[in-house]
């Protein structure tokens, strides 16, 4: 056989970097609408602070942050649609005879959406929490909390983990999706069902104890809120399902 | 004389021992044994159907055999997958199946990330003859628009193998030809072996220097298409009135058409002694000609035709 | 000196090649010195396989009608071109005519009888 130097396969930097360039500039259209909708909130917002007058004025905490968990999570939840839009009809064309590892392939295409979902939630959370500022400004007694700024990234965190799992598992995002919500609500009609909530709190303490265990503190402190000792729990068990997914979809048989 | 379904040699670019694939019931290769040499141009014919795009699949890792093996560069689609690819300009049977919101342009950026062997000017040279419409988004192309574009593809990151799936389908008769020059001058250029796939045997004749037929996935024949045309000839005889024509043994003998007295032939072997076993059996041979590969595929490809010793 | 080849096909592509050099030769517009196209050139000229313009230089060196020398390309040799080689392509016309000939179950004889009707009516003394 001629001994001819084998063409280099891309570096993974090359690779990050155009996947990056795809997951962004796929999204453009509709992370200009989001940024719209953004923007209408906070005008919205500012608009109502300043009709206010003086006595209308509250005090006490507003949980800045922890009310956005529920919008981030619907984002996170639809986010893998968006990622995974580049490849029509099917991924088993031109992605998979790309020169690159699939799982390394697939899994880098998930981080990076997970990447950007992220510099997403960020940018509205500040956005939230500034068009707060003129009240908070003009009144002493409000205060924002800012202490559960990572409830919200959680929480789209794990919606987008576990809808990739199916992403992954799946090449037809009309079926991961209907899978994933029909999964998530047969999973809660379930559990309500059955008595699961001793289920889900053996678990979750079994979970606690392994941290306590290796000496991690996070979970035995107080001021965690439930929510917050779940999604430690839920987290990595959701991250080690799509582990599993990426691996055994590319399995090199 | 037997119709060769074996090349002889060694060094391939392209091996497969046995290859087997089934979707379902149907059976797409029935244990295979095709060989591309290197630096050759090897034309895989056959009707529109699984095996050859099958074939082309696996090398490609885009479909796993049910047995048997597969070897290209020296090097195995599944476990050296992403090195293999590196090599390869694969050329697919649909014409959309990249990122079609993609502009042209920026898809040629895209796939010139993956492969770091990229040439832009060879790729700026080509887009051009081509006439690629750089700034359409690729899914707005028409059918041989976008042909083009996976030419493009293909051929600028100077792969060592090609591997084509009916490169010319969906094209003009011009941009057919020029495709076909463009890829000439290619090979011309840079050490190249090319696998085309292809029911249009026509256009292919003047590059191609190896042949295969495929059908119902088995080979039928695989041979250089030297030996094809020298060895699968047409003869044209007269027999007298009454001739039973039992006397002409049906080895090699692919085709029979009858007009009145003159009968013609077309029959593998060496001209000299299909001469004579005709001339034995009565008939007067009165015209002995060659055949385009086009007609050779398709008489290699009839019912009758190919080696049925499998 | 353009090379071309028949579209057709009937005839091998190199012997086609083959042919349209010694006929170049005969016919003086190749001279001994000339370099014929490269490989690389002629093949993407005529869109055809590279390794058949290299059989068919193989084959003229062969006959010593050119010479390849090493990274400089293929030159017309300075073999007498004498009637040899021009009786030699008369004969494959011949050839031709008298397979169409016998196709119609015409023999030699016949075929020149026909050819000098042919010379008659186009005026031209038959030599």
């Amino acid at each position: 056989m001629t001994n001819r130097t084998l063409n280099p396969e891309p570096s993974a930097g090359a690779i990050a970097t155009a996947q990056l360039r795809l997951v962004t500039l796929l999204q453009k259209r509709d992370l200009l609408v989001l940024a719209a909708i953004v923007v209408v909130m906070i005008g919205l917002a500012l608009w109502g602070q300043v009709r206010m007058g003086p006595e209308e004025g509250g005090s006490g905490t507003i949980p800045i942050f922890r009310g956005l968990s529920v919008p981030l999570a619907l984002l996170g939840l639809l986010w893998p649609l968006g990622v995974w839009r580049a490849d029509s009809p099917e991924r088993r064309g031109y992605f998979w005879s790309l020169p690159v590892d699939r799982r390394r392939h697939t899994s880098l295409r998930v981080g990076i959406g997970w990447v950007v979902l992220v510099g997403v939630s960020l940018l509205i959370m500040a956005a939230a929490a500034a068009s707060f500022l003129p009240s908070v400004i003009r009144f002493e007694d409000l205060r924002m909390d800012v202490a559960q700024v990572w409830e919200p990234l959680a929480t789209a965190t794990l919606a987008y983990v576990i809808v990739s799992i199916f992403a992954v598992l799946f090449e037809s995002p009309v079926r991961w999706m209907i899978l994933a919500w029909v999964g998530v609500l047969g999973l809660y009609i379930v559990g309500e069902a059955a008595d699961l909530d001793g289920l889900v709190e053996g678990v979750e303490d079994t979970v606690e104890s392994l941290f306590v265990a290796i000496g991690g503190p996070v979970v035995a402190d107080e001021s965690v809120s439930d929510w917050g000792r779940q999604y430690l729990v839920w987290l990595p068990i959701a991250a080690a399902g799509l582990l599993s997914a990426l691996l055994w979809r590319h399995e090199e048989r | 004389m037997n119709i060769p379904t074996k090349l002889t040699g060694n060094g391939w670019a392209l091996a497969t021992s046995g290859l087997r694939k089934s979707y379902g019931k149907t059976v797409a290769l029935r244990g295979i044994d095709l060989t591309v040499p290197e630096e050759s141009v090897y034309v895989l014919v056959g009707p529109n159907g699984a095996g050859k795009t099958t074939a082309l699949k696996i090398l490609l890792d885009l479909a796993r055999p049910d047995g048997g093996s597969a070897e290209a560069l020296g090097m195995n689609p599944r476990r050296d997958g992403p090195r293999l690819r590196a090599q390869i300009g694969y050329i697919p049977e649909a014409q959309k199946w990249e990122h079609g919101w993609m502009p042209v342009s920026r898809l040629l950026a895209y796939h010139a990330s993956y492969f770091p062997s990229w040439d832009g000017e060879y790729a700026a040279r080509l887009s051009k003859r081509l006439e690629l419409p750089l700034e359409r988004p690729y899914g707005k192309l028409s059918k041989g628009q976008a042909r083009r574009v996976q030419i493009v593809l293909a051929l600028a990151h100077r792969p060592p193998l090609l591997v084509f799936d009916e490169p010319t389908d969906g094209l003009d008769p011009l941009a057919r030809e020029t495709t076909l020059s463009v890829l000439a001058e290619h090979i011309a250029e840079y050490a190249t072996t090319v696998l085309i796939s292809t029911h249009l045997v026509h256009e292919t004749e003047k590059l191609a220097d190896h042949m295969g037929v495929l059908r119902d996935g088995v080979l039928r024949a695989q041979a250089t298409t030297d030996e094809i045309q020298r060895s699968l000839l047409r003869y044209r005889a007269e027999v007298p009135d009454g001739w039973d024509g039992r006397a002409v043994p049906d080895s090699g003998v692919l085709r029979r058409a009858a007009r009145g007295r003159e009968i013609e032939w077309m029959v593998w072997g060496s001209e000299g002694e299909v001469r004579s076993m005709l001339g034995e059996a009565g008939a007067q041979v009165r015209e002995v000609t060659r055949l385009t590969l086009e007609e050779a595929a398709v008489a290699l490809l009839s019912p009758e035709g190919g080696n049925h010793d499998q | 000196m353009l090379i071309s080849i028949d579209p057709e096909l009937r005839q091998p592509i190199y012997a086609q090649i083959v042919d349209e050099v010694r006929r170049g030769r005969v016919l003086g517009m190749l001279r001994p010195g000339d370099v014929l196209p490269s490989v690389r050139q002629l093949a993407a000229d005529l869109g055809i396989n590279p390794n058949t313009v290299k059989q068919a230089y193989r084959e003229l060196e062969r006959e010593g009608l050119v010479h390849v020398r090493r990274g400089q390309g293929t030159y017309v040799t300075d073999s007498a071109v004498d009637g040899a080689e021009r009786n030699r392509m008369l004969r494959s016309v011949a050839e031709r005519a008298l397979a169409q000939a016998r196709r119609l179950d015409a023999g030699a004889e016949e075929l020149i009888e026909a050819v000098r009707a042919l010379e008659r009516r186009n005026g031209r003394e038959a030599s």
